[in-house]
């Protein structure tokens, strides 16, 4: 009787397996197979071994578009975390109006990327856009945002950062309220040092969430696709193109999809050996 | 991975023929043609040059719609102003050519006007504007600008007649080696350094739209690309230009390398362009309503619809038939365009310039149609910002360029691509 119990029990768990083999463990095995094979428009053609893994790492595009991939995802996951620990430590305290302002901070979150980075063309545009325009006001020079490979990294880090700050801030801000004003409180009377408070209690306390925050923002920060597509098209000519811009560009406009498949597995692999080993150096450093 | 014989017609760009035909996709659309339930329109009246965009090995395998071919814009107010002129002649010693014939008078008449306030707005304009962004199309710029320098006439009575080194663009036809940086390149894209510094550093990150606006604003005294321009430029909510528009066929160039002697040739060289898409409806061969979907093309390809559409404009649709072209060439008259809300000498400039390119110019260039085309241009377009950006010499991109589509060429079979592109030119071994 407890048996038959059991066995109708573990009915209700095959939808959930059946989910996870359609759309994570399926399209995960056809990838790797179509990443070991010829493909033309969609068609395979017959089993190519590592050819496209060989190929990969010869072309001097995938090692340039990854090392882009790395100086954004550095940029990008470092001032987003500072900005937005920053911004937590602020509003969390007793401010006048502070609902008004927690709410404003978080709006570009809430906004598609692709369509940030349209309106990231309008404030960036070099002629009269608003921002070269303020910086004409106050005397600057004109910025070739767009135009130029270094400023259009700083433009696309730029709008990268404005959306996802709220992010780290708005998690961040719940690790904050979640610590107890009587740990602060018998502090206080140890040290009357803020920042020793901050070194020695609040940062230990929101480690583990600071963590979680980074993480995902890095694993965020490799997938970046629709700013850079949207606001440079990856360029002047290839100076802002992110790994999975060209993965896309490789499967969905050259319909190279085994080659574009080989790059997505190095991008896998990559972000998953990036996440391991940061987990494990930030167990070490506050475990 | 959907499988194939969901579409019936696939409405593409022409740069896709290549693999329509090696991957045997599509029936021809001449097997229609005298079908008596279907309705009529007329092959022949497609000009020359865009003729080729819908034929393969001299059968009809597209239907008629859209025609794409770059011409030169410019301001005719301004250009053709005595105080203008007068200026040009004292600060250039020459007399302002109106219009600007090749490359080199562009390059004179957009420095010249290049940072200075010819509009009255009180502000420094610009010589020309182009769109350089890259994936914003720029590469069709090149295109038509680096043609009169690469494609050379062939020796004896037929100058068109193509050759192992004459009237090629794209590759060497009997070893598919890219042309692409040969010398006639290297000084093409020397010249769109020297155009790109006439006008705004901005539009090495402009795409096609901020490009035309600045033309239509007023801001730009030249600008070259398809159609689009001059249909744009009547919109008084987004041109302040109409009435003010002077075309011009793609220009030449004062001398062109001739790739079998291995020299420059100091002569003036014209060269007709179909850059673009030129989109345009074929039949899939797995399509099980073929009848019905060549009877949806027919229409449209029918004068009532494509002529309308051509002279409305703002369907994206661009003159390339006898019915567009003014009479006596062709059949349209000032009027049809006037009625559409053209001023009349605009439209005239517009369509005769079109005309001349496509009837009077001696030379052609050859349009890309093979399989592999689309992943070949991104290269290129990435290499040409590259260098029009500074990151690396003209030299380097074009050499980078011909050392990457080998690398394609060979990865998608040297010797079929060969085939193919030979068929697509009208090339014969000897």
């Amino acid at each position: 009787m407890k048996r038959k119990r059991e066995e109708k029990g573990n009915l209700f768990v095959v939808p959930a397996v059946v989910w996870v083999f359609l759309f994570t463990i399926f399209p995960l095995l056809y990838s790797l197979r179509v990443s070991l094979s010829k493909v033309s428009y969609g068609k395979i053609l017959g089993f190519t071994g590592l050819a496209n893994y060989v190929r990969m790492f010869g072309d001097y595009r995938f090692w340039s578009t990854f090392r882009f991939t790395l100086i954004f995802a550095l940029i990008s996951v470092t001032t987003t975390t500072f900005l937005g620990l920053g911004f937590a430590l602020v509003f969390n305290r007793k401010i006048r109006g502070i609902k008004f302002f927690r709410s404003l901070l978080t709006m570009p979150l809430f906004t598609a990327p692709v369509a940030l980075g349209y309106l990231g063309v309008m404030m960036f545009y070099e002629e009269n856009g608003p921002i070269n325009v303020f910086l004409k006001f106050i005397g600057m020079g004109k910025v070739p945002w767009l135009s130029h490979p270094w400023w259009a990294t700083l433009a696309i880090c730029i709008v990268d950062i404005w959306q996802w700050t709220p992010f780290a801030f708005i998690i961040l801000l719940a690790g904050l309220q979640s610590i107890s004003d009587e740990i602060y409180e018998a502090a206080v009377i140890d040290t009357s040092s803020g920042w020793a408070v901050f070194r020695h209690i609040t940062l230990p306390l929101i480690s583990p969430i600071l963590g979680t925050v980074m993480m995902l923002r890095i694993v965020d920060a490799f997938k970046a696709f629709d700013i850079p597509f949207s606001l440079t098209s990856g360029g002047p000519g290839t100076a802002t193109r992110t790994l999975t811009f060209y993965i896309y560009t490789q499967g969905l406009r050259n319909f190279d999809l085994g080659y574009a498949s080989a790059m997505a597995y190095f991008l896998l692999a990559m972000t998953m050996i990036i996440g391991i080993l940061f987990f494990r150096r930030y167990r070490e450093l506050y475990e | 991975m959907t499988g194939t014989g969901t579409y019936d017609i696939i409405v593409g760009p022409s740069w896709f023929y290549g693999d329509y035909i090696s991957n045997d996709w599509i029936v021809p659309g001449e097997n229609f043609f005298n079908d008596p339930r279907m309705p009529k329109w007329d092959p022949e009246s497609i000009l020359p040059p865009l003729k080729e965009l819908y034929t393969w090995g001299g059968k009809w395998v597209g239907f008629n719609n859209d025609h794409d071919g770059q011409v030169l814009y410019y301001r005719r107010d301004i250009l053709t102003d005595p105080k203008w002129q007068e200026e040009f002649k004292k600060e250039t010693g020459k007399d302002l050519p109106v219009p600007p014939r090749t490359w080199e008078e562009v390059y004179e008449v957009a420095k010249f006007f290049h940072g200075k306030d010819w509009n009255g707005d009180g502000e420094a304009d610009y010589g020309i504007t182009m769109h350089l962004k890259v994936a914003g199309q720029g590469f069709f710029h090149f295109m038509a600008l680096s043609a009169p320098y690469v494609v050379s006439p062939a020796p004896g009575d037929d100058p068109t007649k193509v050759t192992r080194y004459h009237n090629v663009y794209w590759f060497d036809p009997e070893t598919m080696e890219p042309l692409v940086n040969t010398p006639g390149f290297v000084e093409a894209l020397n010249m769109l350094l020297k155009l790109s510094k006439t006008g705004p550093s901005a539009m090495w990150g402009w795409s096609l739209g901020e490009a035309w606006d600045a033309f239509l604003r007023g801001k730009a005294v030249i600008t070259f690309s398809w159609g689009d321009v001059g249909s744009l430029s009547q919109l008084t909510d987004r041109s302040v230009i109409k009435g003010k528009l002077g075309v011009a066929p793609i220009p030449g160039s004062e001398k062109y390398y001739d790739l079998e002697t291995k020299q420059w040739v100091e002569k003036r060289n014209f060269v007709a362009n179909t850059v673009g898409a030129s989109w345009h409806g074929v039949i899939s061969k797995f399509s099980k309503k073929q009848d019905l979907a060549a009877y949806f093309l027919s229409w449209q390809a029918t004068p009532a619809i494509n002529h309308w559409n051509v002279v409305w404009g703002w369907t994206g649709v661009d003159p390339g038939t006898l019915y567009d072209l003014l009479q006596p060439t062709g059949k349209a008259t000032i009027e049809e365009y006037v009625a559409t809300g053209y001023d009349a000498e605009d439209a005239k400039q517009f369509v005769n310039a079109y005309e001349e390119m496509w009837y009077k110019y001696p030379l052609k260039q050859s349009y890309l149609r093979i399989p592999g085309t689309p992943e070949m241009w991104e290269v290129w377009d990435i290499h040409l910002s590259e260098a029009v950006t500074g990151q690396i010499s003209p030299e380097e991109a074009l050499n980078r360029t011909a050392e990457e589509w080998n690398a394609i060429i060979d990865r998608l079979g040297r010797e079929e691509l060969k085939k193919i592109y030979q068929e697509a030119i009208g090339y014969k071994p000897e």
